[in-house]
């Protein structure tokens, strides 16, 4: 299982589901930003890495290595109200699922992005290659806040194109779904079903290779104590507890992505983070989409 | 039942392929993947007779009432199935990729400094042990060959694909892509570097699509 | 004792053959006149910037060539300190003014290049104590054969070993120090009959593992390829079997022999 590597033959399939509740508008302690900001941010810069780490050729495009979701919850601009809708803008609007060289080559736009400290210094520890960063970049997701939390209806919203999308990839790398949410879902029932039976269906979704990979991260305003890949859920508060319990097990690649990251796992270790921090959303993020780093070389 | 199928078109494309041993390597190994293809066709139309129908993604409200049995919703499997592991892969069949003629041309270097061609001596003589076909009963030992000659490769670019052109005291040589150099036998052979060369941009395929990686 | 060599290499399945993304370089030298054999197998990262010119740039540096600004390290820490400055001095004083676009500036100046490394010299060839010496940095791995027996390899990577992100040259400055913690050096003692094969990570993680089932007939097959069409042949074989991941390859064998060869074999 998780041994299929990431191809134009086979390509995989990441999917952000992304919180747009009001909560979102809160500063974002020791960021230096807000929720929404630092999540907006954290994300345009792990889809760039995405494009960046697709193209191989000196002037080439990148790839088409992944087909790309992201789903906002909460607050909805385009639709309007609340709901879930595709939070990527521009040529891409609407699109459930793009592939990355429509991803590459139609960002929402390009612009100056201030600097972020905490996300300046979380790329300096993931990575050896540690640059001042360009000013510019790439924007695909803009930070959106509003009305309240239903997280199950995106991932019935989610699960419905990838639920597709395993139909025609049969043989690929499971999709790999991460869901970042700072509150408590607000729409447990939704359609009979509740957060854990979703979330239920959601992993039995699966190629030839496994089941679909889900990865909880719930953001802390108050810059609280992280929690990082525990196996177990013992005295975590809510919704600690819930979240941890729709969590898959990371697979043997991401706990390499890891460690080799100098974080700490523990065997059994869930692909769930309590509390976190803006760095520890880029390095959870890196994690999470990093896969094809190990076998690509 | 797969694995038994892909046996089964391995060991038919197998004896077509006995025959015909004695062909350079490349033959053989293609004969075999047919042959295993086809054990995988066969397969293939034995496991799809089989595949359930694809369950829907629950988006209608009666597929999971409040109350009900939690089910785990059906999956779409693919039709294919894994090949079975094979755990302990045979030794290598040295038979298989032993040198075999006809597919290189071997040069003594002596010639260089021989003269014509009128002046050379008949027959094999001068010439290295030819190595047996493969499949041949007994192998034999390959050292001297191996040890007295020099495989030719462009140095600018790793080619093999070399013409050889004898000159008045050794070798001119040209490659595919039409690097040239000239030896001489006691001379230093020029240092080889193989690296890629990028063709230009009209010549490349569009690296979007296309492609197995 | 003459040092002869042969390099042969397949791209990956699916591949064109331009995307061969290794390289190696092998200068036989002349012993007899105190220019030692140095030969280097490098492995390009797939999702690094322009690993071509990284990769072509690192081969003909180490194994000197023509026209190279500086003379080839000494295989030592300092020298090789030194070697890897220069490096990444030259890349970035020949970096591109202008990107195709911002995605592309963003990948040249945050990823830059990387490359996994196995450098050798063979040293002494004409006196008592012939040596192989050697630096490592990742997963290309030398293997020294002697009647068709493994005497070692180097580094002493483990099946197990491959596949998690390995140590390599860096294009960055900000790489030295890891470098420099990563490299290995090993030596070795040489005889005449001897033969060294330097191999990219996915063959030699094959050859590690037929070593484990104790394949009798890994080390001959290897020695007695003779023809390009034979290594395809027989990675495809592997590669087919499941036994190979499917990456691009590089087998770089040198063989001490005595004299000066006999036969040219030219490759139809």
């Amino acid at each position: 299982m998780y041994d299929q590597t990431f191809s134009r033959h086979n390509p995989g399939c990441i999917v952000i589901l992304l919180d747009r509740s009001d909560s979102m508008k809160q500063d974002w302690q020791g960021s230096g930003t807000t929720l929404a900001k630092g999540a907006a941010l954290a994300l345009n810069k792990v889809l760039l890495d995405l494009c960046i780490k697709s193209t191989k050729e000196v002037g080439g495009a990148a790839r088409h290595y992944f087909d790309i979701g992201v789903f906002g919850y909460g607050a909805c601009p385009t639709t309007g109200g609340e709901g879930v809708e595709s939070a990527l803008g521009g040529a891409l609007a609407g699109q459930p699922l793009v592939a990355l060289p429509a991803l590459f080559s139609n960002p929402l736009a390009v612009r100056e992005e201030a600097a972020v400290p905490a996300l300046a210094s979380a790329s300096r520890e993931s990575s050896v290659d540690a640059m001042p960063m360009l000013s510019r970049m790439p924007i695909w997701v803009e930070p959106i806040s509003g009305y309240r939390t239903p997280m199950c209806q995106a991932i019935s919203v989610a699960g419905s194109h990838i639920y597709d999308w395993v139909g025609a990839h049969p043989n690929s790398f499971p999709p790999i779904v991460i869901n970042i949410t700072d509150g408590l879902v607000t729409d447990s029932p939704y359609e009979g079903a509740d957060l854990t039976e979703w979330a239920q269906r959601l992993v039995s979704i699966e190629t030839n290779d496994g089941p679909l990979l889900l990865l909880n991260i719930f953001l802390s305003a108050a810059g609280q104590t992280e929690v990082l890949f525990p196996s177990s859920a013992n005295q975590l508060p809510e919704p600690g507890p819930d979240l941890f319990a729709i969590s898959s097990p990371l697979p043997p690649a991401m706990v390499a992505n890891a460690r080799a990251g100098q974080l700490p796992m523990q065997p059994g270790a869930r692909g769930f983070v309590f509390n976190a921090g803006l760095s520890s959303l880029v390095k959870f993020l890196e994690i999470g989409t990093r896969v094809a780093d190990i076998r690509a070389h | 039942m797969v694995a038994a199928l892909t046996l089964a078109g391995g060991v038919c494309g197998g004896l077509l392929a006995t025959p015909l041993l004695d062909l350079q390597g490349l033959r053989l190994p293609l004969l075999i993947a047919a042959g295993a293809l086809f054990g995988c066709a066969l397969a293939l139309l034995v496991v799809a007779s089989g595949t359930r129908l694809p369950a829907q993604w629950p988006d209608s409200p009666r597929a999971h009432r409040a109350g009900e049995t939690t089910e785990s919703v059906s999956v779409l499997r693919a039709a294919s199935q894994q090949p079975e592991p094979v755990n302990t892969p045979p030794a290598l069949d040295r038979n298989r990729y032993a040198p075999a003629d006809p597919a290189r041309v071997v040069v003594p270097v002596g010639d260089a400094t021989a003269g014509g061609w009128w002046t050379r001596p008949r027959g094999n003589a001068g010439q290295p042990p030819r190595p047996e076909p493969i499949g041949s009963p007994s192998t034999p030992d390959l050292t001297r060959y191996l040890e007295s000659s020099r495989i030719v490769q462009c140095p600018r670019c790793g080619d093999f694909r070399v013409d050889l052109l004898h000159t008045a005291d050794g070798f001119a040589f040209r490659c595919t892509s039409d690097h040239r150099w000239e030896w001489r036998p006691g001379a230093l052979w020029p240092a080889t570097i193989k690296v890629s060369r990028r063709p230009p941009t009209s010549q490349r395929p569009d690296p979007a699509s296309c492609g197995s990686d | 004792m003459l040092a002869r060599s042969v390099c042969f290499a397949l791209e990956k399945a699916g591949s064109a053959v331009w995307e061969w993304e290794d390289g190696a370089g092998a200068s036989e030298g002349s012993p007899g006149h105190g220019l030692d054999p140095r030969f280097i197998v490098v492995d390009g990262a797939t999702e690094a910037y322009d690993a071509l010119r990284w990769v072509a740039q690192l081969v003909t540096s180490f194994v000197g060539v023509t026209g190279q600004p500086h003379a080839p390290p000494a295989l030592t820490p300092d020298a090789m300190r030194g070697w890897f400055d220069r490096m990444q001095q030259r890349w970035t004083a020949e970096a591109p003014t202008q990107f195709t676009n911002i995605i592309e500036e963003w990948k040249y100046r945050q990823d830059g290049s990387f490359a996994t490394l196995l450098g050798c010299e063979l040293t002494g060839l004409t006196g008592p104590t012939p040596r192989w010496n050697a630096v490592a940095l990742g997963d290309t791995v030398l293997f020294h054969v002697r009647n068709n027996q493994l005497i070692t390899h180097f580094p002493a990577l483990r099946v197990d070993d491959f596949g998690v992100a390995p140590a390599g040259v860096h294009t960055k400055s900000e790489g030295i120090a890891q470098m420099m913690s990563d490299l290995e050096i090993g030596r070795g003692e040489l005889r005449l009959g001897d033969q060294l094969f330097i191999a990219t990570d996915a063959f030699a993680h094959w050859v590690l593992q037929r070593l484990q089932r104790d394949d009798q007939q890994l080390w001959r097959v290897l020695s007695e390829l003779d023809h390009d069409a034979t290594f395809a042949a027989l990675v495809a074989d592997v590669r087919a079997a499941g036994q190979m991941r499917n990456d691009d390859v590089t087998l770089l064998r040198v063989r001490l022999v005595a004299a000066e060869p006999d036969y040219l074999v030219v490759c139809l």
